[in-house]
């Protein structure tokens, strides 16, 4: 009887303990906030200083892989993001002008929604999407990323946008990326919801980009 | 702190003055707290376990194997953080998380065969499984390696009675991997622990 019971109330031990805990438990991710993860990059030896006007379109380059025909985004949600574009660069001490006054700087916003998961893209390899201005928009200069990549994996949305650099395109002969942003995480069904995260993101974008002002 | 002090020194004499006893086979399950070491994750893990066999070559030495394993979890609030040359920054809150598997052989050396109590010391060898883990939004950064792992660690048992083949378990130990995870800055793992558990010999 003794041989029977001494395995069984060990097998019976063993039991308890995975059932009372299997090995690997499932992280708790319930306190993770929906804020936008706010990614910055910068160009090591530009000194931001040096720029003094810039221009930033007052719509949104899109892409999508939903059954949209958009290209670009208008209208409120735009405006109120660009705004608050335009309101940080304000404030740290560049002048808007219009695109044909030469500014120094051109930015330019891009809305991505469910392009895919898991996909590693450095910033510009989306040069060249329906609505995004390559090409000449800046004048007729290649891309230039000296900046290392943000390597990073999406599922649902993404706002970017990058800053170049249009005071020295000719004399570089090219149009070197100087500031990267990138907001990314999951989209509210409620596009206000979506609006206000963009715009906190971008605030905090700006803020933690300190070399940033003129 | 001075009753822990008497406690252990009365564990100790009874330990060295009990009578010595043969054992061949020693059957364990425990539960296994971790105190993490280093930066990336600090909160205590009650979420460990620990299986193990012991096999007594003489009274007071025996070889064995042990399973083990571990859940570490922290959750950080929004902050920024910087690559080394400042060129690259990202903000988020963050979920961390850690899961251990050590899997080793074990060498135990004991003070005395006792009646109750019973002191040991020992090292465990082997290899350990890991998976470091940090959510945020969304997303995730993963990686699941391998290292070489050892675990110096100390420990008691203690008998219900003289006849009883059952005993407790009490443990400490330190943990030391080769494991690495160069996206998340992780060049080994380490942690204590403590475990209780129950044995069965014969």
């Amino acid at each position: 009887m003794k041989k029977i019971t001494f395995p069984l109330i060990t097998v019976i031990g063993i039991a308890a303990i995975f059932n009372l805990q299997s090995c690997e438990k499932n992280p708790d991710t319930s306190q993770l906030s929906a804020a936008f993860v706010v990614a910055t990059s910068r160009a090591s030896t530009v000194n931001f200083s040096d720029y003094s006007t810039y221009f930033i379109s007052d719509t949104i380059s899109y892409v999508s892989n939903t059954n949209s025909n958009d290209t670009i985004i208008t209208g409120p949600a735009a405006a109120q993001i660009i705004s608050e574009i335009k309101a940080n660069m304000d404030a740290n001490g560049y002048t808007f002008v219009a695109r044909n006054q030469n500014p120094d700087l051109g930015l330019k916003a891009l809305a991505i929604k469910n392009v895919n998961a898991g996909v590693v893209y450095p910033p510009g390899w989306w040069w060249g999407y329906p609505g995004y201005p390559g090409g000449c928009y800046w004048g007729c200069y290649p891309p230039y990323y000296p900046m290392p990549p943000v390597a990073y994996k999406y599922s649902v949305g993404d706002f970017i946008t990058e800053t170049f650099d249009v005071k020295n395109a000719e004399t570089n002969n090219n149009l070197q990326s100087i500031w990267y942003m990138q907001l990314s995480g999951v989209l509210s069904s409620t596009d206000a919801t979506n609006v206000t995260r963009t715009t906190d993101g971008i605030d905090q974008a700006f803020k933690q980009s300190p070399y940033f002002k003129k | 702190m001075k009753k822990i002090i008497i406690i252990l020194i009365a564990s100790f004499s009874l330990a060295v003055t009990a009578k010595a006893q043969s054992l061949h086979n020693l059957y364990g399950v425990s539960w296994e707290v971790g105190f993490p070491v280093g930066d990336f994750i600090k909160k205590v893990s009650y979420s460990g376990g620990k299986l193990e066999y012991r096999h007594f070559l003489k009274p007071n030495i025996s070889v064995g194997g042990t399973l083990s394993w571990n859940n570490y979890e922290e959750y950080f609030t929004q902050q920024t953080y910087e690559n080394a040359d400042q060129t690259q920054a990202i903000t988020t809150d963050n979920d961390r998380f850690v899961f251990t598997l050590p899997m080793t052989i074990d060498g135990f050396y004991y003070l005395e065969g006792g009646a109750t109590f019973q002191l040991c010391v020992g090292i465990g060898l082997g290899a350990q499984y890991s998976s470091q883990s940090i959510y945020y939004n969304i997303f995730v950064t993963e990686d699941k390696n391998w290292g070489f792992i050892a675990r110096p660690q100390i420990g008691t048992l203690i008998k219900f009675s003289s006849t009883s083949p059952t005993r407790v378990m009490l443990a400490g130990g330190y943990n030391w991997s080769t494991n690495k995870n160069e996206q998340l800055k992780i060049d080994n793992l380490q942690n204590f622990w403590l475990s209780i558990g129950i044995s069965f010999t014969n």
